[in-house]
């Protein structure tokens, strides 16, 4: 889980998830995988943000945050 | 997210902050510190679940709460933000009645809780607390209002563009309204729809040039635009 702002990745709700592996089978680019029973982003570098996790997921455990910024602010929020 | 670090006050100085101290005698203040119990709590923490018996009014030292309603199917409706200096609970504590709603840490947060008993105490003893009151619930009624007219009078694109300009200028003026940093679940909630209408109202907004949507970033290329779609 990442709430870095350069580079968020998905965030998971490690309560909520209740290990289906749903998420990790409809992501395009396996950067989900399952540790000890819960889904994880176990390649941040690979996700590009398609929200099919997010979509797929029975629980609503998986959230893709999206930073709000105005196209004329310095480059501090990128 | 960004977080609400705060240099660590004496407990006088906090409960200045507070609206309805904020016009008392420093030893007042003191005496009203005297009698609230300060705790912290972790990040996602449930203080409190709407229908519970009131614990008294809760005061932010340090952090975010967000105070909200569930639905019978789950779904959550966000009615505020709240950080220091500010205050949650205040209806059942002057009331007496159950929690209206849910209150749970956005983020590690530090709260003072003064008991109903001992509120309402203070109440009849300092005049200035009284006042005070009617000016916070004034407020907390002009918020709601303005929540109840979004919900009825405007689309769910309208709300959302209104919530995209409130987020990004509260950011920079580093309000409660914090973060900047948003999910469609977490936009649903505050706009009293579902995630999957966000994500439309989202794509609407991007066609007509009003915002870009980017990895995992919402950029606002034409703000007339989006303050035309929001109704503003």
């Amino acid at each position: 889980m990442s709430t870095d702002n350069r580079w968020p990745v998905p965030l998971i709700d490690l309560r909520l998830c209740d290990g289906c592996g749903l998420c990790v089978e409809v992501c395009p680019v396996d950067a989900l995988g399952m540790v000890d029973g819960k889904a994880m982003i176990v390649k941040p570098d690979a996700c590009h943000y398609d929200a099919a996790c997010e979509e797929r997921c029975p629980q609503g455990a998986i959230g893709l945050p999206y930073l709000i910024v105005l196209d004329d602010l310095p480059s501090k929020d990128t | 997210m960004e977080s609400h670090k705060s240099v660590s006050q004496s407990p006088g100085k906090i409960i200045a902050r507070i609206p309805y101290f904020s016009d008392l005698e420093p030893k007042i203040r003191e005496e009203v510190a005297e009698v609230a119990i300060r705790r912290s709590y972790p990040a996602n923490y449930l203080i409190f679940n709407e229908g519970e018996p009131c614990a008294g009014l809760y005061i932010v030292e340090d952090g975010l709460m967000r105070i909200f309603k569930t639905a019978w199917d789950g779904r959550e409706q966000v009615l505020h933000f709240v950080g220091p200096g500010q205050t949650f609970n205040d209806v059942a504590t002057f009331d007496g009645g159950p929690n209206p709603a849910s209150a749970i840490t956005v983020e590690p947060t530090v709260l003072w809780i003064i008991e109903r008993a001992a509120m309402q105490r203070l109440l009849r003893t300092y005049p200035s607390i009284g006042e005070a009151t009617v000016r916070v619930f004034a407020a907390r009624m002009r918020h709601l209002i303005g929540l109840v007219e979004d919900l009825s009078f405007r689309s769910v694109t309208a709300r959302v563009a209104k919530l995209l300009l409130q987020q990004r200028d509260a950011a920079r003026a580093d309000s409660v309204e914090r973060p900047a940093l948003m999910t469609h679940q977490e936009m649903a909630a505050r706009l009293g729809t579902v995630r999957e209408m966000i994500g439309r109202a989202l794509r609407a907004l991007a066609d007509i040039g009003a915002i870009r949507i980017e990895r995992h970033r919402i950029v606002i290329v034409d703000r007339a635009a989006l303050e035309k779609k929001a109704e503003l």
